[in-house]
């Protein structure tokens, strides 16, 4: 208790100190901080014993202190950071080790009246825009998301007016390769007006060997009628910490899709909450997960139907390979008087090693009666069957393997319509697992 | 009473008094509390051996250290464990006759076919003079006994058959294991003992007068049945009755082990008070219950049928140690008025070959709320465990709430889990169809609700399905519309 | 026997049946075709008390008594039959098991003794050797698993068991092969009879050759907008429903 004490003073401080420093104009994130640091304050790390936690430890990213880097800028752009780069991202917005590299950029962008930018500048150019889009969630409850929050300075900000649809997608890419073990809190603040609609993509990438915290909040708010798309890549490098939580809100008839690509990290863990306010929203929250070595992946998902009318659907597929780790934690929430809800929930996972390990918990709790939700977990290996047949076809052994395993983990992108972003998942899904 | 047990009673009850507490000679209650006194008490009063008592000293001792379980989803008002009596003799307050009986609770013994002998024990009338099935038991136990199965008391267990009571109890459900286990362990009043010998298939459902023991097991109950190998035993607990029963609190423990090829089936129907219609009353019950499945290739397979208590909180589980072993777990449960349940199964997997199958069938009505629990942990040596886990839940109503909460828990990659569940209203078009058939709605949803079932009283006994099947139906009578 | 007065009704608030009447005698059977979506099958929902099809006009006696104010059961306890166009499954609820409910029920309400468990068999080989169900059908989970065809057959047979005055088979001849149209209508006819009659939901002239019809409706749009004798489902197959919604229209 008394370490965990240490570690915490030694974030607030550095909080404090952060806000006290920080000469930049930057009113509601101020606040966003203040209540950040408050709730990182109140709560405590969880153990094991906490249901949320039950099979991730927090030890990794307790047992070091990372060291907080203020948001700065630079001009020198990594290769590996560019291979992270799609052709047709319409707007990007990058940053390495924290710092945002104008060069690598789009400038801020206005189409059709979305409004497009680096979280710096747009709480500058649209204050009351950023604003709108912080304060109407409810209490944070995940200890890093509140440690991320307190010090939230930087990262992007989307707003889509009514109507507003962009084609392609925004994407915003994290990339790290610091020595000096550094403390990354980024933002990404997606406010979506009446029936508007986007892409936005969130690539996390960072080398191998180098010990680093990601602590990212992102918060999406789908007015009525709007559709969001969020995809999020995340190979971060073997020593990497990496925790994100995600809330998004739909309104009447909204939907809100995210794609949760994890392949890296020494712990990495999703934490996405979705709630439908009002009827008739959709949610799909999938994922793939494909790991080796001693990597730990953990995603919690929590879909929480608070309206009727709505429908939601859970696919995690996760494909595990060497001493690596999945643990998937989802949960239907169907609260009273949300009827003629429908929703699914799946969770396959795939044990390819002898030492690979899978912990599943999907969760049904349904409080209203006219309801369709089903669910379902399974664990094992690969079809023999289907095994067999692909090598009675001349397919090698490995090859066949891994054709099946490709097409397994592949199957959680199914709905993702962009292609080149679908490709990109399915291709590192083979690389992380299949070796 | 006869005279010479009135002065053991009486001595006992001097004795006690060095202890430092009186009891009512004639209601034989002891006061409320919970201490060394009290578990010396209730050892000495079953005439019990020294290992046995300092085995319940040990048991409280853990339970002091123990804190008192975290609720996951269930509602529960704190229980001042120093607030409840740990032991209890028949009442003095008995109803005389059957006359003198609640007549709703005789009506629903018509509905659901208690035979008249046994109505009066089940409503609570003062025992001796009603019912002679006492011989009847005896004559079973004769024909066991020339088979070598041993079939009674686990009090009469502890004094004649020591040797085996003191190598199983306790060892797959230790003290440790729970708060309730601990406590259990502690002050157990009686329960049953089982033991079939090798190559033994027990030739009857071992059941036969246990609707009527049932009543007279006290509120924490203790149950051990071993298999020896290649043995074979069925085993039905509880009635489909109402039991009339005073204690808020039943924390029973039940042990099952399965040695080499044989096999336990252990069935039971639950339907203890459960409260009025605004959840004022009922019996809390908190149960332990677990099956070892020793030896190569045996088998423990668990029905039950849950429609009693206030609140439920069980999980029989199956320890699958020997290599191919089969554990099984069979349930409905099914919660109305403010019931809450919260039952579900362990299975864990740690020998080879090793397979599980779960059917849970929830049925909630109207404000109650109904959880399936469960884990499925396939431990790292556990090559080729297979699991199959089907879990549905049925709300009857808008007020009520289903959920559903597995584990699952897979060290190695050769296991085969799968797990499956749906929530959903009662189908109206369902409903509909039979009523098109010239049903009414509350004979339609039953019909319904027990075709649901079906899988599960499938795994009954035979007579035993046909009671589950009218309790069901009995249970949702007011529930429906 | 049926007498339908001016009968309105809609499903979620949207009208569909328009204003329909309609009289059926014992001894007699009518055929009802119609476009799809004309409202039909609500027709015979609405006869049968399904929950959502609201009448919201007019009024249905049926042996005297106004059929609209009973339940479900009622109605089914009062001999009206309805074989539905898509039967659902049960799981767990045997067929057998249905009908003794069911048929016990129907009994009671019109005064006469439960049968015996015996006789009930009986009844229950004797009318499934009528529309030749498998015996294995019979036992298991009503409609579960069932072929389409099984599950047409099916009704049938729960007619024939159950012996309503009022019998409505919607599309009942739908996915039906030809041999087993054939059994269908065989049972059919063979429970027909002066005392009974029968409201036949079909499209096709082909179920109509075996059980031929004294009466023909065509629905359109919610109203009965033309009735003849069985020589109009011929016309009908001819020339397609345009013909008479045209005919109505410039009416
Ligand atoms: N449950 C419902 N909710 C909303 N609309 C419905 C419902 N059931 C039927 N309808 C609508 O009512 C109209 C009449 O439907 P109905 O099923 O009675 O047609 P039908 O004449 O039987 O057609 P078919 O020949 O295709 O069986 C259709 O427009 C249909 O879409
Ligand atoms: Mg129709």
């Amino acid at each position: 208790m008394a370490k965990y004490d240490d570690v915490k003073k030694w974030y607030l401080d550095a909080a404090a100190a952060y806000d006290r420093d920080d000469a930049a104009p930057n009113g509601a994130l101020k606040r966003l901080r203040e209540t950040g640091a408050r709730r990182f304050a109140e709560l405590d790390f969880p153990t094991t014993k906490h249901e949320d936690w039950k099979y991730t430890s927090v030890k990794p990213a307790t047992e070091r202190r990372f060291a907080w880097r203020a948001p700065g800028e630079r001009s020198d752009l990594p290769d590996a950071a560019k291979e992270a780069f799609f052709e047709e991202d319409q707007y990007r917005i990058v940053f390495v080790d924290g710092a945002y590299v104008p060069d690598a950029s789009t400038p801020a962008l206005e189409k059709d009246g979305a409004y497009v930018a680096r979280l710096k500048t747009a709480i500058v150019e649209r204050p009351e825009a950023v604003e709108r889009a912080l304060f109407d969630f409810e209490e944070e409850e995940n200890v890093f998301a509140a440690l991320g929050a307190a010090f939230a300075s930087d990262g992007a900000f989307v707003h889509l007016p009514k109507n507003a649809a962009l084609e392609r997608p925004v994407h915003v890419v994290h990339y790290v390769e610091a020595e000096d073990e550094p403390f990354l809190a980024p933002t990404l603040l997606v406010v979506a007006e009446e029936n508007s609609s986007a892409t936005i993509v969130e690539s996390y990438v960072g080398a191998d060997g180098k010990p680093y915290l990601v602590g990212a909040n992102a918060r999406f708010a789908a007015a009525a009628g709007a559709r969001v798309t969020h995809v999020k890549i995340q190979k971060e490098g073997d020593a990497a910490i990496h925790l994100w939580a995600g809330r998004a809100k739909t309104a009447k008839d909204a939907t809100f899709e995210t794609f949760l690509a994890s392949f890296g990290g020494k712990l990495a863990r999703n934490d996405a909450v979705v709630r439908a306010e009002e009827p008739g929203g959709f949610a799909r929250v999938n994922g793939v997960v494909a790991l080796d070595g001693e990597r730990h992946v953990d995603n919690r998902v929590l879909l929480d139907h608070a309206a009727p009318r709505c429908e939601s659907s859970q696919l995690f597929r996760a494909a595990l390979n060497g001493n690596s780790r999945n643990v998937f934690n989802g949960k239907v929430l169907v609260r009273p008087d949300s009827q003629k809800i429908d929703a699914f929930q799946q969770n396959d996972s795939l044990l390819l090693s002898d030492t690979a390990r899978s912990d599943s918990k999907p969760q049904l709790e349904i409080f209203a009666d006219d309801v369709k939700c089903s669910h379902g977990a399974t664990t094992g290996q690969l079809d023999k069957e289907a095994l067999f047949y692909l090598r009675s076809r001349g397919v090698g052994a490995a090859q066949a393997k891994r054709v099946l395993v490709d097409a397994f983990t592949a199957n959680a992108v199914a709905d993702l319509k962009l292609a080149s972003v679908r490709e990109r998942i399915e291709k590192l899904a083979a690389r992380s697992a299949s070796r | 009473m006869a005279n010479d047990e009135k002065a053991e009673l009486e001595r006992l009850a001097n004795e006690e008094y060095k202890y430092g507490f009186v009891t009512d000679v004639e209601s034989e209650t002891l006061p409320k509390g919970l201490n060394e006194d009290v578990v010396r008490w209730i050892s000495a009063k079953k005439g019990e051996p020294a290992w046995m008592t300092e085995k319940r000293l040990a048991a409280f001792r853990r339970w002091t250290k123990m804190p008192e379980p975290h609720w996951a989803n269930v509602e529960i008002a704190p229980i001042d464990y120093q607030e409840l009596s740990y032991y209890s003799g028949p009442k003095k307050d008995r109803p005389k006759s059957l006359d003198e009986v609640d007549p709703e609770l005789l009506e629903t013994f018509e509905k659901l076919g208690v035979p008249m002998q046994e109505r009066a024990a089940l409503a609570g009338v003062a025992v001796d003079a009603v019912f002679d099935s006492v011989s009847v038991a005896t004559t079973y136990r004769e024909e066991l006994a020339e088979r070598g199965i041993i079939f009674s008391s686990i009090s009469e267990a502890i004094r004649e058959h020591p040797d085996l009571v003191k190598k199983y109890i306790g060892t797959v459900v230790p003290p440790s294991d729970n708060f309730y286990a601990a406590m259990n362990s502690a002050v157990f009043s009686d329960g049953t003992f089982v033991y079939v010998p090798k190559g033994v298939r027990c030739p009857m459902e071992l059941s036969t007068y246990f609707r009527i023991n049932a009543a007279n097991t006290g509120q924490f109950e203790r149950t051990l049945i071993i298999a020896d190998e290649g043995a074979y035993v069925s085993y039905l607990e509880g009635c489909t009755a109402p039991i009339r029963d005073e204690n808020q609190l039943h924390a029973a423990v039940v042990e099952l082990i399965a040695h080499k090829d044989a096999e336990i089936k252990y069935s039971t129907v639950q339907n203890w008070y459960a409260g009025d219609k605004e959840g004022k009353g009922g019996v809390y019950n908190f149960v332990t219950k677990r099956g070892l499945c020793e030896g190569e290739n045996s088998k423990i397979s668990w029905t039950q049928v849950e429609t009693g208590s206030a609140i439920t909180w069980k999980y029989p589980s199956c320890i699958l140690r020997g290599d191919n072993s089969v554990g099984e777990f069979y349930s409905v449960a099914l919660t109305r008025n403010r019931q809450q349940a919260d039952t579900g199964t362990k299975m864990v997997h740690l020998g080879k070959n090793t397979k599980s199958n779960v059917v849970s069938k929830g049925i909630s009505a109207g404000y109650s709320q109904n959880s399936y629990r469960g884990l499925v942990k396939v431990g790292k040596n556990a090559e080729g465990a297979r699991n199959f886990s089907q879990c549905d839940s049925l709300l009857i109503g808008d007020k009520c709430g289903a959920h559903t909460f597995p584990y699952l828990e897979i060290d190695n990659p050769s296991a085969q889990v799968e797990h499956e569940a749906t929530t959903s209203k009662i189908g109206e078009d369902r409903i509909f169809y039979l009523k098109q058939r010239g049903l009414d709605e509350e004979n339609a949803v039953s019909m319904i609700v027990n075709g649901y079932c079906k899988e599960v009283f499938r795994e009954l006994p035979m007579e035993f399905a046909v009671e589950a099947q009218k309790l069901l139906s009995v249970s949702l009578e007011g529930s429906v519309g | 026997m049926l007498t339908i007065k001016n009968l309105h009704a809609e499903i979620d608030g949207k009208p569909i049946l328009k204003g329909i009447d309609l009289q059926v005698n014992a001894g007699e059977t009518h055929a009802v075709m119609g476009p799809n979506g004309s409202g039909k099958s609500t027709l015979a929902h609405v006869l049968s008390g399904r929950e959502g099809y609201t009448p919201t006009e007019g009024e249905v006696i049926f042996e005297g008594k106004n059929l609209l104010e009973m339940e479900p059961e009622e109605r089914a306890r009062e001999g009206v039959f309805l074989a539905f166009q898509y039967p659902i499954e049960i799981p767990g609820v045997s067929n057998t098991n249905l009908l003794k409910e069911g048929l016990n029920e129907i009994r009671k309400h019109r005064g006469e003794p439960e049968l015996s468990a015996g006789d009930f068999l009986k009844l229950v080989r004797e009318k499934a050797k009528l529309v030749e169900m498998k015996k294995e059908l019979l036992n298991r989970s009503v409609n579960e698993g069932f072929s389409g065809g099984e599950k047409k057959r099916n009704e049938i047979f729960q007619l024939a068991v159950l012996d309503p005055k009022l019998a409505l088979l919607d599309e009942t001849d739908s996915g039906l092969d030809i041999d087993a149209l054939r059994v269908v209508a065989k049972g059919v006819n063979a429970v027909r009879n002066e005392k009974n009659a029968f409201l036949l939901v079909t499209h096709y002239q082909r179920l109509l050759n075996y059980i031929v019809p004294d009466f023909v409706h065509v629905l359109a749009d919610g109203t009965i907008v033309k009735s003849g004798g069985k020589e109009l489902a011929l016309e009908l197959e001819e020339r397609g429903y345009e013909w008479i919604s045209e005919k109505a229209e410039s009416a």
